[in-house]
């Protein structure tokens, strides 16, 4: 009776001795040399650890990729209509799905805080912010040749606006009085440059009495104006000159001259902000010609303003992704009866898309210096929301590829792969890699299949895992001396799409809660 | 801020099922990339292995991760995301055989699991080289499992699969299938006891045979 309860027991714990992960090393132990001296048992664990190992040899059974297509872009859609986190981090991932709101973001703290410097350092030099009542502003009297009110389209001085060496200290306030918007908004941003120009120029030796200048200049005089500001602007440019910011010798020298070179780079890269607000302003036009939306359009960066000028290049990932999900209706549908014949093709992707790109990886250029800075402002600006906007869905050539795939164009489907390898990052790269190598491989073209599965397994994750495995099945299938026939079966996962060229029949879908009870 | 973008844009795929689920659940479609590239060859796997229909087990997954999608909103980190996965898959198989009353009929001129383009093993790798017999045994014993395992009652075949394929721990197929851990013990013991009589003549052939004698005059 004993005997065979031990038995019993013994033979119920044979599973344990089969998965030894799940006991203490000590029980495992002692329950090995228990079995070990009944040579039945002993035997019995033999058969089914072979017999273990042969379930584990089973080749592993590919689903069809066109449910991982069409599942991505059904989650791709769910995550469009709208699901938001709130706080902080749902205002950042916002800001990275948004690229304008992203720009508009920093430029609004970057500009805030230019200010507040700016105010900061007018509070130092109160007299150069004083005001005359009555009296134009100093900036206009510094800067006459400009008009009263720019169009916003006619923004090209703002080129030249940076930094008048001598009458930046009667900026700040009086800019405020500019009647057009976007002139105000690039004002502020020379302003900008004006002051971190000033900053730069602390080190040097004579600044102190260039303040001191700068303070007392214009401030006492208020009944022989024109003279004052003559000689304001005379004691300015004399403490210039002592300072060795302006030559003595060259009276009729703008400041700009010292200051142009952001401009002119700017010009030259076809880059200009005036420029680009010429057209943006030329854009926004017909939609609205009111002043908020010049202002909103002067509050966005040069890489946005850019890109809506080239056709809503930023935009268009977005508007592809609203377009797959207007295609997903029919997807349940597909889960009954799924075609042979792969889905309508999709339009062709933005062209732009490249560009977009490329200027999402632009560099950040130095923003210490003044109109380099504001350039910076664009490119900073734009490029980590470009980025994440470039980041969101998978490139237009991955999901081309997936498609041709899907539609048994191996060829084409390799050629997409590769493009899509290049344009793409990350785990969309990585998801291109190990499905070109799966391409390949149906292809029968093994050397390229195998290259691509190594860089696959590189890019590590998910599927540098499946990568490695496909990978060496693939080796010990080209190391097999006999390989034609084992080649074929174990070819990966597409033969089968034949098979469902029929639909699976008119089932009504399951409950929401499944009738299983438990068991 | 550099740590809070850092956060938001650092993270990588090192994250758990759970995290991505979160993710994927606060509107990373990119997430769902991921956990999908993770589980859909495992769950095709189970699904398959369970109603042993490959055009069914494609439906079948495809609805899986359709209710994973429609159900990402109210996603709690309460459970395993797997168990909550394989829950899901499990009821749809079983809902799927009940509603089709699916029946198995294997034979050894069935198309065997897992052969891509429908010709059954035996026939395609038989006489082969010089090696052929080899192949053809190999094959035969590849069929022959698969034979086997779809033979298991459902109760123990989901156990077997999700413990031997899925490489489940039994806690957690406990926690899936709604069942005491005893119980899953118990019925994979009873799975491998099937498995092992009906592969008892193809006992040899399993790896790591090394007594030639064949199976049925052993013990």
């Amino acid at each position: 009776m004993t005997v065979a309860r031990e038995s019993r027991d013994l033979d119920e714990r044979l599973v344990d001795l089969l998965y030894p992960d799940e006991l203490s090393p000590e029980e495992a132990a002692a329950l090995r040399r228990e079995v070990e001296a009944h040579p039945v048992y002993a035997e019995r664990l033999r058969q089914l650890q072979r017999l273990q190992r042969a379930v584990r040899e089973l080749p592993p059974v590919e689903p069809d990729p066109q449910i991982r297509y069409d599942l991505l872009r059904e989650a791709r859609a769910a995550v469009g209509d709208g699901k938001k986190k709130g706080g902080l981090l749902g205002l950042l991932e916002s800001l990275a799905l948004s690229p304008i709101l992203a720009g508009a973001a920093v430029v609004a703290v970057v500009g805030g805080g230019m200010f507040l410097l700016q105010r900061e350092m007018s509070d130092e030099a109160p007299a150069t912010a004083a005001r005359i009542p009555g009296e134009p502003p100093a900036a206009a009297v510094a800067a006459p040749e400009r008009p009263a009110a720019t169009p916003a389209y006619e923004a090209a001085p703002g080129a030249a606006a940076p930094a008048s060496a001598p009458t930046f200290a009667a900026k700040g306030e009086d800019q405020q009085d500019e009647p057009s918007p976007v002139w105000d908004a690039k004002e502020s941003v020379a302003d900008k440059g004006g002051a971190t120009r000033l900053e730069e120029a602390k080190p040097f030796p004579g600044r102190d009495a260039a303040r001191g200048t700068l303070n007392d200049a214009p401030a006492p005089v208020p009944s022989a104006r024109e003279d004052d500001l003559s000689l304001a602007r005379e004691k300015k440019k004399q403490a210039f000159a002592d300072e060795g910011l302006m030559p003595k010798a060259e009276p009729v020298q703008r400041p700009e001259d010292t200051f142009a070179e952001p401009s002119a780079r700017r010009a030259e890269g076809g880059e200009g902000r005036g420029a680009v607000q010429a057209s943006a302003a030329r854009n926004a036009a017909p939609r609205e010609e009111s002043a908020g939306a010049e202002r909103a359009l002067g509050a966005k960066s040069d890489r946005d303003l850019a890109s809506e000028d080239d056709g809503n290049i930023a935009g268009a990932p977005q508007a592809q992704a609203a377009g797959d999900a207007d295609d997903e209706a029919p997807l349940r549908e597909s889960a009954k009866a799924r075609p042979a014949a792969p889905p309508p093709p999709r339009p062709a992707p933005p062209p732009a898309r490249a560009e977009t790109e490329a200027v999402a990886q632009q560099p950040a250029p130095e923003t210490r210096s003044g109109g380099a800075g504001y350039d910076a402002l664009g490119a900073g600006a734009a490029a980590p929301a470009g980025a994440a906007v470039a980041a969101d869905a998978p490139p237009p050539a991955l999901d081309r590829a997936r498609q041709a795939r899907a539609g048994r164009d191996f060829s084409r489907a390799a050629k997409l792969y590769e493009q899509a390898i290049r344009e793409s990052r990350g785990a969309d790269q990585a998801a291109a890699l190990f499905e070109a190598a799966e391409t390949y491989e149906r292809l029968g073209d093994t050397s390229r299949a195998l290259a691509l599965y190594e860089r696959a397994v590189r890019a590590g994750g998910a599927y540098g895992d499946r990568a490695r495995e496909a990978a060496g099945r693939l080796r010990s299938l080209e190391a097999a001396p006999k390989k034609a026939p084992a080649r074929k079966a174990a070819e990966p996962s597409m033969d089968f799409d034949a098979e469902q060229a029929a639909p699976t029949g008119g089932d009504p879908p399951p409950p929401e809660a499944p009738a299983t009870e438990k068991r | 801020m550099l740590n809070l973008l850092l956060m938001v844009f650092g993270r990588r795929r090192s994250d758990s099922d759970e995290d991505l689920m979160e993710r994927f659940r606060d509107g990373d479609a990119r997430a769902f990339d991921e956990l999908l590239a993770r589980h859909e060859r495992p769950v095709f796997t189970f699904i398959y292995r369970f109603v042993h229909d490959r055009e069914l087990a494609n439906d079948l997954m495809q609805e899986t991760f359709l209710r994973v999608i429609k159900g990402a909103p109210g996603y709690s980190r309460k459970a395993k995301f797997t168990t909550w996965l394989y829950t899901i898959a499990r009821n749809q198989s079983i809902d799927a055989l009940r509603r089709a009353k699916y029946r198995r009929a294997v034979s050894l001129d069935a198309t065997p699991a897992g052969d891509p383009d429908g010709q059954p093993l035996i026939e395609k790798v038989a006489g082969d080289g010089e090696d052929g017999h080899v192949r053809t045994d190999a094959g035969e014993v590849r069929h022959r499992i698969e034979d086997a395992i779809a033979r298991l009652s459902n109760e123990q075949r989901e156990v077997f699969v999700m413990r031997e394929l899925m490489r489940m721990p039994f806690k957690e197929i406990a926690d899936v299938v709604g069942i005491p851990e005893n119980t899953v013990k118990s019925r994979m013991r009873y799975a491998l006891e099937n498995l092992r009589l009906a592969l008892a003549d193809y006992a040899s052939d399993l790896p790591g045979a090394v007594d030639p004698v064949p199976a049925r005059n052993r013990v």
